[in-house]
C-alpha cells in the first residue's frame, strides 16, 4: 500500500484526483458493504439460533444450512480484512480534510465514520481471534460481537445515505487506466486470502487453509473438536462406568445404562457438525433417534425436549431441541462416530447430532433429557 | 509534476453527473439514515443491557484498532509508498502495491494464529505450524508480485 496515487494526483489535477479517490473508494465501499451485509446477515441468523428461545422459523431441513450460513459469515470477514484495510487506504487523507468539522450535519457524519471505521476493526480483530480460541480482553465476546455488529452496520447505513450521489456517479465513471493496477491488486489478496483460509470448511481445499485456524480432518476420529473433554472438566464423569441417561417426561423417569441405548434401534447418518467460528466436517454418526427416547418417556409430538450435559458451569451445558427438530429421525443421540465408539473429546458416551443446528447446541457428554411442553418453555 | 506510470492519464469523459436529489433517491437515503439510526439504537440498547459492566475494555479495543491503524499500519503504508514505491520501475510498482496489501491482510490473519495459546489444551485447533503460517504469508504475497510484474512484461513487450 502507499499513499503514491492520492498524493502524486493532489499534485496535478485535483478536479480529476477526486474523482480516481472516489472511484476507487466507492468501488471498494461497495464490494465491503456486500461483504458486510452477508457478515452481519449470517452472523444475526446464528446469534438467534442459540437464543432459547427464538422467534426464527428454523429446521433441520436442509442439513447443510448452518454450515453454509457460517461458513459465509467467516469467509465473508476475513475476505473483509484486505477490503478494508485497501479502503481506509484509499480515504486515510480525508481523516486530515480542513476545517475538520463544517457544520452539524457534517460533523454527524464525521461521527458515523467514525462509529464505522471502529466497530468494523473491531469485528474483524475479535472475531478472527475468536476463531483461533485467543480471549485477551475482558469482555463477553459473544455480547460485544452483537452489539458491535449493529453499530456497524448501522453506521454503514448511514455512511452509504450520506455518499449515495458520490457512489452512483463514481460508480458511472470509469477508474482511469493507471488506478486499474490497485484494484487487481486488491482483488488478488482477496483471492488468496479466500483460497488460504475457506479450506476449513470447504475439505477439498483443506490442505491450503494454512491460515486457518482448522482444518475440518484434524482431531480424534477426523473431526475437530471445540471444548475438550478435559477443558469441559467431564474427563472422568464421562467415561464412568455407573454412567446413566435419565430420560423425565410425563409418564415419569426412564434410566438407561449405554447398553440400554445400543439396543435400541439404530440410525446411521452423515452431517455435518458446523460452528460459528466457520469451520465445519462432515461425519458418520450412529445412534437412537430422540423422538424414540422422548417417546419412552410420553412425550407427544410437539413437545420439546431439553438437553442437559455432564459439563457444568456454561451456557451450553443445556439446550433445546425443538419439536421441528425432535421430527426429524436425523436428530440423534449418537453412540458412535464413523463407526467406532464417540472419543470422549466427542461426547461419549453420548451426544446430540441434528441436522442444521449451531455446532454449540450439538451437547456433548449428555447426561439427562427432558420433556418439555411448548407452554412450559 | 511527477511522471507518471504509463503515460498522461486518458482524459475521462466528463461524467454524466445525476442529480444527487433525485425524488427516488432522496428516499433510499432517507430509509438508509432511519435504518442506521435504528441499527445503532439496537446496538446502544444490547450494549446497556448486556455489556454495561464491560465498557472500557470494549472501549479501549474499539479505539485500540483505530489508534493502532491510523498512528502504525497507515503511515508505515505512506512510509513505503515513499521510500519504495517511488523508486522502483513503473511496471513493479502496482504489484508490490498489491503484494504489501497482501502482507497487512496476511499479517491480520497469521497473528492470532501465533498468539493464540489454545493449542496447549486443544490440539486440533492451530493444526498448521506457525512457521508454515509465517513463511506462507511472506511467500505467497511477494511470488503474486513476482507473477505480476512477469505478466506485465509479457503484455508490454507484445504490444511492441
Amino acid at each position: 500500500m502507499s499513499a503514491a496515487r492520492p498524493t502524486a494526483a493532489a499534485d496535478d489535477a485535483p478536479a480529476e484526483a477526486v474523482t480516481a479517490r472516489e472511484g476507487l473508494a466507492s468501488r471498494l465501499g461497495s464490494w465491503l458493504g456486500a461483504a458486510f451485509a452477508v457478515c452481519f446477515a449470517t452472523g444475526l441468523l446464528s446469534h438467534e439460533l442459540q437464543e432459547p428461545a427464538t422467534w426464527l422459523p428454523w429446521g433441520p431441513s436442509p442439513s447443510w444450512g448452518y454450515r453454509l450460513t457460517q461458513g459465509l459469515h467467516v469467509a465473508s470477514g476475513t475476505l473483509a480484512v484486505p477490503l478494508l484495510l485497501a479502503k481506509l487506504h484509499v480515504v486515510f487523507g480525508q481523516l486530515f480534510a480542513w476545517p475538520p468539522v463544517r457544520g452539524l450535519v457534517h460533523g454527524l457524519e464525521r461521527l458515523s465514520v467514525a462509529l464505522l471505521v471502529a466497530s468494523s476493526l473491531f469485528l474483524l480483530t475479535t472475531g478472527l481471534m475468536n476463531a483461533a480460541q485467543w480471549y485477551p480482553w475482558g469482555f463477553g465476546f459473544r455480547a460485544a460481537h452483537y452489539a458491535v455488529a449493529w453499530v456497524a452496520i448501522g453506521s454503514l447505513a448511514l455512511h452509504v445515505g450520506v455518499k449515495l450521489p458520490v457512489v452512483r456517479r463514481a460508480l458511472g465513471t470509469p477508474v482511469p487506466a493507471d488506478r486499474r493496477g490497485f484494484l487487481v491488486g486488491v482483488g488478488a489478496s482477496v483471492a488468496g486470502a479466500a483460497l488460504l483460509t475457506v479450506g476449513q470448511t470447504v475439505r477439498p481445499l483443506a490442505p491450503l487453509a494454512v491460515l486457518a485456524p482448522r482444518r475440518p480432518d484434524t482431531g480424534p476420529q477426523g473431526l475437530p473438536v471445540n471444548v475438550t473433554a478435559v477443558q469441559a472438566g467431564v474427563r472422568d464423569s464421562a467415561v464412568d462406568p455407573t454412567w446413566r441417561l435419565t430420560v423425565a417426561g410425563p409418564s415419569g423417569d426412564v434410566v438407561l445404562d449405554r447398553d440400554d441405548l445400543l439396543a435400541m434401534a439404530q440410525r446411521t447418518v452423515d452431517l455435518p457438525i458446523a460452528c460459528v467460528e466457520g469451520w465445519s466436517a462432515q461425519g458418520r454418526w450412529t445412534g437412537v433417534p430422540v423422538h424414540a427416547l422422548a417417546a419412552l418417556a410420553g412425550a407427544a409430538a410437539d413437545d420439546d425436549v431439553r438437553v442437559v450435559s455432564l459439563q457444568r458451569g456454561t451456557p451450553y451445558s443445556v439446550s433445546v431441541l425443538p419439536a421441528e427438530f425432535l421430527a426429524s429421525d436425523d436428530t440423534l443421540l449418537a453412540l458412535h462416530l464413523g463407526g467406532a465408539d464417540l472419543d470422549v473429546d466427542h461426547g461419549f458416551p453420548a451426544r446430540v447430532i441434528a441436522p442444521d443446528r449451531p455446532g454449540v447446541l450439538q451437547t456433548k457428554w449428555v447426561s439427562r433429557l427432558e420433556v418439555v411442553r411448548r407452554a412450559q418453555a | 509534476m511527477r511522471r507518471r506510470e504509463g503515460g498522461s492519464r486518458p482524459a475521462a469523459p466528463a461524467p454524466a453527473l445525476p442529480p444527487s436529489t433525485t425524488r427516488a433517491q432522496l428516499v433510499v437515503r432517507l430509509v438508509l439514515a432511519a435504518a442506521g439510526v435504528a441499527a445503532l439504537a439496537v446496538g446502544a440498547r444490547s450494549a446497556w443491557l448486556h455489556l454495561l459492566d464491560q465498557w472500557w475494555p470494549v472501549l479501549r479495543w474499539a479505539a485500540g484498532g483505530v489508534l493502532v491503524h491510523d498512528l502504525l499500519l497507515a503511515p508505515l503504508a505512506l512510509l513505503l509508498g515513499v521510500l519504495v514505491l517511488r523508486r522502483v520501475p513503473p511496471g513493479w510498482r502496482d504489484p508490490l502495491r498489491g503484494a504489501l496489501l497482501g502482507l497487512a491482510t496476511a499479517a491480520v490473519l497469521v497473528l492470532p494464529l501465533l498468539q493464540s495459546p489454545a493449542r496447549r489444551w486443544n490440539t486440533t485447533i492451530l493444526p498448521t505450524p506457525g512457521g508454515v503460517s509465517v513463511l506462507v504469508a511472506v511467500l505467497v504475497p511477494l511470488a503474486g508480485a513476482l507473477i505480476a510484474v512477469a505478466v506485465g512484461r509479457r503484455r508490454a513487450s507484445r504490444s511492441r
